[in-house]
């Protein structure tokens, strides 16, 4: 492995020890905050429609069987967002974030391959502020509040596959949620008469899972991807003071890939999540979620036929979180490509996706660019 | 092929180190109350009645003589005080200096004229006089004001300088002749004057002070020794002793609060205020009100100014004030007029958060003049002991905000 390499795997994981995060969205403002994606940039760009089967993206273990040889995988994301809601059209927001961060590889002698990395679980960064006039001591007061959090929870995963045989894998993880949003809200008055008012809490998040999937190959160019997590009631602490649970949700995928000829890969992932054992824990509403995505991928340096890739891919899902009893909706159009060097043994990866969100009152629209590097020594 | 690897790395590594960048702020117009935060900022306002448990009032903090001003009232005929400023000077010199720079004396041979500049930093009312008048140099921050009723006197009277209406803050010079002060040798060369204040109708001035570094300076016009020929030189004085004296007040009354005057007064105020608001809620707004028990009193067209000041330490009367800047006391202070009976507002939000910081300080205010001891004006208002105008306070606070709690 060149030492350049070396040292820039060193330099990323320093980097995704803050806190990680990926998209924010108005509809993360209220629940736990808004999902994460845990898919690389190739899943990604295939609409999300290869997550169940990419060895990279930490959605079922059994594909963890897939890594052949040490390697490290880092995601950079970064989205540019606007929303409409209630007459108020926002735009020019934007976040880059750091939202996965894997190391894997497979135990020599044995079919066995391992995982252990990081990906965005909620993310919770918003910044709202808001103007309006009140009536203190008999007189209008103009008052600006902010409210404004920065900060979310990660997913921690262990993972183990095993291919016990060509064409089926299977695999096991361990997961730990964990992280804190630092959650601000202050007002100021016009009236320098009153001091402006701020408070600061930390809200931690913490719990656990398991997971476990397959994946079965019946024939040449086909595969079949199940899967399923269940999480732990997560425990919320606020300044160190727990202040109660909610039940993260239960998790099950399934996942068919077609590969007629070895430069063309056609994949879909069906994902549903019980975040309603949520609702009653929660201010707002909380919804099951369902997610369909399915996308294609043409050449790549596997394929013998183009080193890179074009990727194309269109996603569908439900959105947990809703001020209303409207559950909002996401619609993701999406396209990718790639590049190796250093003898396939680095790869980056690259996708642009634009979202279309809408429900509850609300419209939100975001360009979404992605990127990852993958180095195997 | 290691080209293409290094342009991957910088490629995303420059997506890293743009990583802390965000800019998610967003007005919340419109998409508030659904798609704000649940925890919404609730301001409470509330009028405390009973939050002064005790209070006293004290005078002699400030006396005439330490005063930064001396206040000259003038009331033909009327019933307001009357004041009188003293002053008495330090010695002339029997030889002075014939050139700067050298240490040449030359003796005093005859002096030409006095001068007085004093300074006029306030005034109130038209066709005003100041007249000045040779005291005894036995006069000293003792001497009453009945005491100098003998050398207010015309056959004493040494000048009178008009203040033209015009005049509102600048210095005059009264000037006397040779044998003004006709025993200043026998005196140890030292001279003492008495300045009133005379005017066709109500008035009054407040005069600089030694304490507040602007003195009333008093120049004398000499003749000196210069190897057998005279020549002329000035010499200036500053006071050893200046004051402004006025008839005795009457004591405060006990169910009084009093602020202001001379000697000055101040009041201490001891406060309990909720544990729901002081400790558990955040105060934006704290307002001490003070219901008067009378106008105003003071010279006409004078105004009070007053401060409410934290003590580091409550032991009554002498309780240590703690410092205030003087741009604070500045936008703090309360302008009373004289003769108003308006309800007084004085805003201690910052000693209030302070107590809500530390739970050690006394929660204790003094309520003081500013500035201090230099004029008559003065504040009466209710106590604690005075059911229908007792102090009280007006608070703002936010209640607790449990950000995050489910």
């Amino acid at each position: 492995m060149p030492r350049a390499c070396a040292v820039w795997v060193v330099i990323a994981a320093v980097g995704a020890a803050t806190p990680l995060a990926g998209q924010t969205s108005v509809y993360g403002i209220r629940g736990l905050g808004f999902p994460g994606r845990a898919l690389t940039p190739r899943a990604r760009a295939m609409g999300g429609g290869l997550g169940a089967f990419d060895p990279a993206s930490p959605l079922n273990p059994a594909a963890v069987a897939g890594f052949v040889q040490v390697t490290a995988v880092a995601v950079a994301a970064a989205d540019f967002r606007g929303y409409q809601v209630g007459g108020a059209d926002v735009g020019g927001l934007h976040a880059t974030r750091f939202p996965l961060m894997e190391v894997a590889g497979r135990l020599p002698g044995v079919r066995l391959g391992y995982s252990l990395g990081m990906s965005q679980y909620t993310d919770r960064s918003f910044d709202v502020s808001l103007t309006d006039t009140i009536v203190l001591r008999g007189a209008d007061v103009e008052v600006t509040d902010r409210s404004s959090s920065s900060g979310g929870a990660s997913d921690i995963r262990g993972a183990l596959a095993w291919e016990p045989r060509a064409g089926l894998r299977i695999g096991a993880g361990v997961h730990v949620v964990t992280g804190s949003a630092k959650l601000a809200v202050s007002r100021t008055f016009s009236d320098s008469a009153y001091q402006s008012f701020r408070r600061v809490n930390e809200e931690r998040v913490s719990g656990f899972g398991v997971s476990g999937g397959l994946l079965w190959a019946p024939t040449a160019g086909l595969q079949v991807a199940l899967g399923g997590r269940y999480d732990t009631e997560a425990t919320l602490e606020v300044d160190s003071t727990p202040t109660g649970t909610v039940n993260l949700p239960i998790s099950a995928l399934a996942g068919l890939e077609i590969r007629p000829v070895r430069a063309l890969r056609w994949a879909s992932t069906f994902i549903w999540r019980s975040w309603a054992d949520a609702d009653p824990d929660l201010p707002g509403r909380a919804f099951n979620t369902w997610e369909l995505g399915s996308g294609v991928e043409l050449g790549g340096p596997e394929s013998g036929a183009s080193r890179v890739p074009l990727r194309l891919g269109a996603r569908y899902a439900t959105l947990p979180f809703s001020p209303t009893d409207d559950q909002a909706h996401e619609v993701d159009v999406a396209l990718g490509t790639g590049i190796s060097f250093a003898g396939n043994r680095g790869l980056v990866d690259l996708v642009l996706e634009r979202a279309f969100r809408s429900g509850a009152g609300a419209r939100e629209r975001a360009w979404q660019f992605s990127a990852s590097l993958t180095v195997r020594p | 092929m290691r080209r293409f690897m290094l342009l991957g790395m910088a490629a995303v590594s420059a997506g890293l180190a743009t990583g802390c960048t965000e800019d998610l702020f967003a007005p919340g117009v419109g998409a508030c109350p659904a798609f704000c935060p649940p925890e919404q900022v609730a301001v409470v306002d509330t009028m405390l009645l009973d939050a002064v448990l005790a209070d006293s009032a004290y005078r002699g903090y400030v006396l005439p003589h330490e005063a930064g001003a001396m206040q000259l009232v003038a009331d033909p005929g009327g019933a307001l005080p009357t004041s009188r400023v003293i002053v008495r000077y330090l010695p002339f010199a029997e030889r002075l200096l014939l050139r700067a720079g050298d240490t040449t004396t030359g003796a005093v041979l005859a002096t030409d004229s006095f001068g007085i500049r004093v300074s006029v930093q306030a005034r109130g009312g038209a066709g005003l006089e100041l007249a000045f008048y040779r005291l005894p140099v036995t006069v000293d921050t003792s001497t009453a004001f009945g005491d100098l009723d003998p050398y207010f006197a015309d056959s004493t009277r040494l000048a009178i300088v008009a203040l033209p209406d015009t005049l509102t803050a600048d210095s005059v010079t009264a000037r006397f002749a040779a044998d003004a002060f006709p025993t200043l040798d026998a005196d140890g060369r030292a001279a003492a004057v008495g300045v009133e204040l005379r005017a066709v109708d109500r008035g009054f001035v407040l005069l600089g002070s030694l304490e507040g570094a602007d003195a009333p300076i008093v120049t004398r016009y000499v003749q000196l020794d210069s190897a057998g020929v005279s020549v002329p030189r000035v010499e200036g004085k500053l006071p050893a002793v200046d004051a402004f004296v006025a008839p005795d007040v009457p004591p405060p009354s006990a169910d009084l609060l009093r602020v202001g005057g001379a000697p000055s007064a101040r009041s201490l105020l001891r406060f309990t205020l909720p544990p729901r608001i002081l400790d558990s809620s955040t105060v934006v707004r704290a307002t001490l009100i003070l219901v008067p028990a009378a106008p105003a009193v003071g010279a006409p067209g004078d105004t009070l100014h007053l401060l409410a000041q934290g003590v580091s330490v409550d032991v009554g009367a002498k309780s240590p004030l703690i410092p205030v800047a003087e741009d604070t006391v500045l936008v703090q202070r309360v302008a009373v007029p004289v003769g108003v009976a308006d309800t007084v507002r004085l805003d201690i939000t910052t000693l209030v958060l302070a107590w809500a910081a530390d739970s050690t300080r006394p929660r204790s205010i003094m309520v003081r003049a500013v500035p201090e001891g230099g004029a008559f004006a003065e504040g009466l208002f209710g106590s604690s002991a005075s059911p229908a105008s007792r102090p009280a306070v007006q608070i703002t606070f936010v209640p607790p905000l449990n950000l995050g709690g489910r």
